[in-house]
């Protein structure tokens, strides 16, 4: 159970109704809409730097299930377990994503690079960049960063407020 | 003319801004928005923050300021806070009429002539009906205090709140206020809204944000909608009508009200409470 009121729909505010129009809008969402003034800009960040990027959406699901599990966040952890496995993820890679197991052999350096990156981006912050150097552009070091920082965001506020799906 | 200016003179929203001074109150009406009463926690707007409010609400473009509650006179140091703020802008003071005694009234004093006044809860002429739903002896010590204001040169609006006055009891009342030297004009009828403790009295009419009109008020809870936003039911805040959180500056949750009322300006425009 959670640690504060996740606000129905009838006890939606005004400026968090549009989050509810197509049903529950998840825990966070319910969370952030008791103070309403953080929904649009909070989940606008996550919008963004979730959805479309120049990143692949199967490594930018790598770096956030990673970050996810080295931070110990059941919820984002099991949902991101979910959303991994129906984007195709065998098995095995979601292991190895769960931090259950070493990464498939059969990897490229580049997604090996993502996970060592987003082992260190939860643990030791100030060693991850280089991890990534060789194998991405500078901008997506940015993206990258920012997608991890923010997954961490999220994994802090889910934990902290005992979130479940 | 700055957006609230322009908004309240294009009827968007209401230029009169709302603010809850306190939850508590020494009555427990049978139809009140907020569940206040005697015992409940002492939540209220530091009274610093009163004034303070009132000259960012000038320098936005409202017209007026309205203090409610609980029941304001509750707060230590109101009439101080209310002079300061009279004087930045017309203000209006809702109250139940039952701590008029002398002290109150010699500091209200300074207050005559001013563009102050007070606005009284009475809900029938015949003192048995609104004592039933106001409280023991509440009607005899509201037509005491109203002379007692005037006298002072304190202007006084009569509140009606009523699930449906017939038209011979709304009459004795309006003889009754103008009796008491209160012209129609100053004389407001309402309908219970059905928030708050009236919700399990089954009294009132559903009222949401389409039926209200979008006039900012300000409580310790935050930001809403309408004077009618921040009520309270079972011991819990209603959220359906909140705004923000932050109330300072008062330009994040005027801006929440501009946008919201913006996104829905087919709304009608600020009604007018019925006059008898």
């Amino acid at each position: 159970m959670a640690k504060v009121e996740l606000l129905s729909k009838e006890r939606a505010p005004l400026l968090a109704r549009p989050y509810y129009e197509r049903g529950d809008p998840g825990p966070i969402a319910a969370a952030l809409a008791t103070v309403p003034e953080l929904m649009q800009p909070m989940l606008a960040l996550i919008d963004t730097v979730f959805g479309p990027t120049s990143v692949e959406p199967r490594h930018k699901e790598i770096v956030i299930l990673r970050v996810s599990s080295a931070n110990g966040c059941r919820y984002c952890t099991d949902l991101h377990t979910k959303v991994a496995r129906r984007m195709g993820f065998a098995p095995d890679e979601l292991a190895a994503l769960r931090g259950e197991a070493a990464p498939p052999q059969r990897w490229s350096a580049k997604e090996r690079a993502l996970h060592a990156f987003s082992e260190a981006l939860a643990k030791e912050p100030g060693e991850a960049v280089e991890l990534l150097r060789a194998h991405v552009s500078e901008p997506e070091i940015v993206e990258l960063v920012a997608l991890g920082s923010t997954t961490a965001l999220l994994n802090c506020f889910a934990t902290a407020l005992e979130l479940s799906g | 003319m700055t957006a609230i200016a322009e908004a309240v003179a294009g009827g968007l929203i209401g230029g009169r801004l709302w603010l809850y001074a306190n939850y508590h109150c020494n009555l427990t009406c049978a139809y009140c928005l907020t569940e206040s009463g005697p015992t409940v926690p002492r939540r209220e707007l530091p009274l610093h923050r009163l004034p303070e409010i009132t000259e960012e609400a000038r320098a936005m473009g409202f017209t007026a300021i309205g203090v409610t509650g609980g029941e304001p006179f509750l707060v230590r140091g109101l009439p101080n806070a209310l002079d300061r703020m009279a004087a930045i802008l017309p203000t209006l003071v809702l109250s139940n009429g039952t701590f008029f005694g002398r002290a109150l009234l010699s500091q209200l004093a300074p207050l005559g002539g001013r563009d102050f006044k007070v606005q009284i809860s009475l809900d029938s002429a015949e003192p048995a009906a609104n004592d039933e739903m106001r409280g023991p002896r509440n009607f005899a010590k509201v037509v005491e205090a109203i002379p007692r204001l005037i006298a002072l040169g304190i202007g006084v609006r009569i509140a009606t709140t009523t699930e449906g006055l017939e038209p011979a009891a709304l009459e004795r009342l309006c003889d009754l206020h103008r009796s008491l030297g209160i012209p129609d004009a100053d004389h407001v009828v309402r309908p219970i809204v059905r928030r708050g403790r009236a919700v399990d009295m089954g009294l009132g009419v559903e009222a949401g944000p389409a039926d209200l009109p979008a006039e900012l008020t300000i409580s310790t809870d935050g930001a809403f909608w309408s004077p009618f936003g921040p009520t309270v039911h079972g011991g819990r805040l209603d959220t359906d009508l909140l705004l923000t959180r932050v109330t300072r500056p008062l330009t994040r949750p005027a801006a929440a009200l501009l946008e919201v009322a913006g996104a829905g300006s087919s709304r009608p425009g600020p009604e007018q409470p019925r006059i008898c």
